[in-house]
């Protein structure tokens, strides 16, 4: 189709010679060990792989105003080597539809599924209108995926009178069910954001679902093949199938995707060069399950994830990297008091980079809402009682100094309605973000919303222990809650509400979600109020 | 991620008592279009293994790049039955060579009970290379007198942390080194007691004495309040009591007990962790 194109899978070898320019020949990497005789890059069979390939569902991602890309993964077995494939190509139609009934078809093409790239499909679908409704589909052999909802941006220069969108981080698959996924999808956003965490290199043997204890759920994932297979298992879940099928979805990863807390190229005591490997098998396994365009397709260990979509004159999302290019957690990681480390100025939780193009680019923001998408929590977290102070190394805690040059450049360059959205901490955290966090009469440059987990950290409490303290200890934090859900917002021109949905229990497969409270930030007032 | 062979070996040096079978070059590229330049070999070249559930043998694949662009690569594992592997799929990033980069994946053998003692095959495939890591099955040893009798038979446990093994303290190995790498058991739920860990056998043992080899420092890292117990049809009889521990080496001496399964029950623990080394057990001699 003239304006549509598949990613590196089935790009046409014009298009395949532009991309490698862009982003280094590494990009191009293809799987070597092949068997005899295989020549994947011409030969794709249209022959039906014997049981229903598309037991991972689909999925839609980063919407723009004239398109969005579609995801499926070819997986008949989708816990046995390969996904129960062979290694043949195979060809994937795809379809995209006005209408749920598919009647009105507006875009069809074929993509290729490849042995290479774990059998993903990526479809980078351009024609569309914008700020539309969309119905896609994919087929092969014999079999029809479920059919799915996705939604395009609104055009660059249109005000759309309000929007939607989730805010969902961290599903330790053993630690819950994902009914907090199910309330998501039943409501449609116009966009989901995912913010890291969406599986765990490691399980446990004593999860809460069934079959927990079986070693592929609980190793350790290192390469290709077990990140491949880790995120076939999670893919399997039917309610996170349901949050894909009723939305578009903006994902960044945050620690888990690769390994526990792990900053650039440290990870633990593994060398760096060991665990540029991982990081490799981690990104292209991630790359190779997310609903990701051709720029984000990782170059060996390195990937460009942070980036920016527009949603018209009412909103910006800025989605952040804080692992990639991060400097090593100080004082030996973990909750810490701060010091000269913590504060150092050379350190970055972003990498001087990102820095630049995030401040820059929030300055040339014409968007009312100018959205921070990322990993974890700039607000100052002091965690103890009384006169004490310790804080999360691995947070921005960690890297004050980013805070300081993030929160002072918005307060210097005058930019209005920041807001930050971040998961990773397993609890709801609402902060006013203040120039000095230790002056309660600081100016409130920003607001952050932390979303609490999907299902990790089990069931939990309104307000525990910890979560008391929290409020306590720093009076610039609005609202705590420590059960498991995520964040409903809706979005006008001249008001930001948060509505945080909870669940009462993730340990069992039919807990109920409830609202929890609303909050607001006004157009022009970063404080947050309570509706 | 462990980078078990340096340059040299890829020459087939014998290394740390490992013997390597002599790499070879992978003929096949992605695409079909050109050599590649991945080097494949499996380690050791020959293994025997027995019946015993908690001794698992493993071999090691290893996958290297010898050319200057980094790829993926791949091999696959293929075992004669009625051998069954722990997985079948090797697939990983290589950079490029200089200096070598080996990846190295490890591949558990199993040997279902039953098994009749011969050579079985197990064959490593990475593009047009393959090599054959013969398996010899020997029957299971007949334990001597004073022999360990939890000495790699089936572990049971209440949990286990998904950085350990359930059979980390039934392998034999006590080596404090070896921690979390290859050897021990950490129970999975933190702060929460007790927890309990044990062994269990297809016939009935007679039992009179339990030793246990606990994380050092002992003080801080170890079991130190814990009941061991005997399986008694569907319930656990507590036959000693500890309470207090902060040694790393307990011996536990108990009047004999005819049983299938004994297990220590945790009830405190330093560390916020359960955390054994070994776990062995004894008959009367």
């Amino acid at each position: 189709m003239e304006h549509s194109s598949s990613l590196p899978p089935a790009l046409s070898a014009a298009t395949r010679r532009r991309f490698l320019t862009v982003t280094g020949a590494a990009a191009g990497l293809a799987l070597s060990g092949m068997l005899p005789g295989i020549s994947p890059a011409t030969a794709a069979t249209t022959s039906a792989t014997k049981k229903d390939p598309f037991t991972l569902g689909v999925a839609s991602g980063d919407p723009l105003p004239d398109g969005v890309v579609l995801w499926t993964r070819l997986a008949p077995d989708p816990l046995a080597p390969l996904g129960g494939m062979d290694r043949r190509t195979y060809s994937v139609q795809w379809e995209i539809a006005a209408d749920e009934r598919f009647s009105r078809v507006v875009k069809r093409g074929t993509a290729k599924a490849e042995p290479e790239y774990g059998h993903s499909v990526h479809v980078d679908v351009r024609g569309l209108q914008p700020a539309r409704d969309y119905y896609y589909r994919f087929r092969t052999g014999g079999f029809v995926s479920p059919a799915a909802r996705t939604k395009t941006a609104p055009a660059p220069e249109q005000l759309l009178p309000s929007m939607t969108f989730a805010v969902a981080s961290c599903q330790a698959i053993w630690e819950g069910w994902f009914t907090a996924h199910r309330d998501l999808a039943a409501r449609h956003h116009d966009v989901v954001l995912f913010l890291g965490d969406y599986i765990y290199e490691f399980g446990n043997d004593r999860g809460v679902r069934p079959g927990d204890d079986d070693p592929l759920r609980t190793r350790q994932t290192v390469t290709l093949d077990e990140y491949r297979q880790r995120y076939a298992y999670y893919k399997t879940d039917p309610d996170l199938q349901a949050a894909h099928h009723t939305a578009p979805w903006i994902a960044v990863l945050d620690d888990h995707e690769v390994v526990d807390n792990w900053a650039d190229r440290y990870a633990g005591s593994t060398p760096p060069d060991d665990f540029l490997v991982r990081r490799a098998n981690a990104f292209r396994a991630y790359w190779e399950n997310m609903p990701l365009r051709a720029p984000q397709f990782p170059a060996g260990p390195d990937m460009q994830l942070y980036r920016r979509l527009r949603y018209g004159r009412l909103a910006e999302f800025s989605m952040l990297d804080t692992r990639q290019y991060r400097d090593d957690q100080v004082n030996g990681d973990g909750i810490k008091a701060p010091n000269a480390a913590t504060a150092d100025p050379t350190r970055s939780i972003l990498g001087f980079p990102q820095e630049r193009w995030l401040l820059d680019g929030l300055t040339a923001s014409r968007s009312t809402w100018n959205v921070l998408g990322h990993q974890t929590a700039i607000t100052l977290l002091d965690t103890v009682s009384g006169p004490g102070v310790a804080v999360p190394m691995d947070a921005w805690d960690g890297y004050s100094a980013s805070r300081d040059r993030l929160l002072g450049g918005i307060d210097e360059r005058g930019i209005q309605n920041v807001v930050s959205l971040a998961g990773d901490l397993h609890r709801t955290v609402v902060s006013d973000l203040a120039l000095d966090f230790t002056d309660p009469d600081s100016k409130v440059v920003a607001t952050e919303f932390v979303g609490t987990s999907i299902s990790s950290a089990q069931d939990g409490e309104d307000l525990d222990a910890g979560g008391r303290v929290l409020l306590e200890e720093n009076p610039h934090m609005k609202f705590g809650n420590f059960q498991r859900g995520y964040i409903s917002c809706e979005i006008t021109p001249d008001l930001w509400t948060s509505e945080f949905r909870v669940c009462d229990r993730v340990t069992v497969p039919d807990g109920t979600v409830s609202t929890r409270t609303k909050l607001a930030v006004e157009s022009g007032a970063a404080a947050v109020q309570q509706v | 991620m462990k980078k078990t062979l340096t340059a040299a070996a890829v020459a087939g040096v014998l290394t740390a008592g490992v013997t390597l079978a002599a790499p070879a070059q992978n003929a096949v590229a992605a695409g079909g279009t050109s050599r590649s330049d991945v080097v494949m070999w499996a380690s050791p070249a020959a293994v025997s293994a027995n019946e015993l559930p908690c001794l698992p043998t493993s071999i090691a694949v290893t996958l290297t790049n010898t050319g200057t662009e980094p790829v993926f690569a791949e091999a696959t594992l293929k075992a004669e039955a009625p051998l069954v592997l722990s997985d079948t799929l090797f697939q990983t990033y290589l950079p490029p060579n200089n200096p070598a980069h080996p990846v190295t994946k490890s591949f558990g053998v199993l040997v279902p009970r039953g098994t009749k003692p011969g050579t079985y095959d197990i064959t490593v495939t990475s593009g047009r290379h393959r090599e054959v890591v013969p398996v010899t099955v020997q029957p299971i040893p007949e334990r001597g007198p004073g022999a360990n009798l939890a000495y790699g038979e089936q572990a049971i446990a209440s949990s286990t942390h998904g950085n350990f093994t359930l059979c980390g303290a039934v392998d034999g190995d006590r080596d404090q080194s070896h921690w979390s790498t290859l050897t021990g058991w950490n129970d999975a739920t933190r702060d929460v007691f007790p927890d309990w860990y044990g062994v269990e056998w297809p016939t009935v043992q007679t039992v009179d004495r339990v030793e246990l080899w606990t994380k050092t420092p002992a003080a801080t890292s170890g079991i130190r309040d814990f009941d061991i117990q005997v399986r008694d049809g569907d319930t656990w009889r507590t036959v000693a009591q500890v309470v207090g521990n902060t040694e790393e080496h307990v011996v536990t001496r108990f009047p004999a007990e005819r049983t299938d399964a004994v297990r220590v029950l945790i009830h405190f623990a330093g560390g916020n962790y359960s955390r054994l080394l070994e776990l062995e057990a004894y008959g009367p001699q």
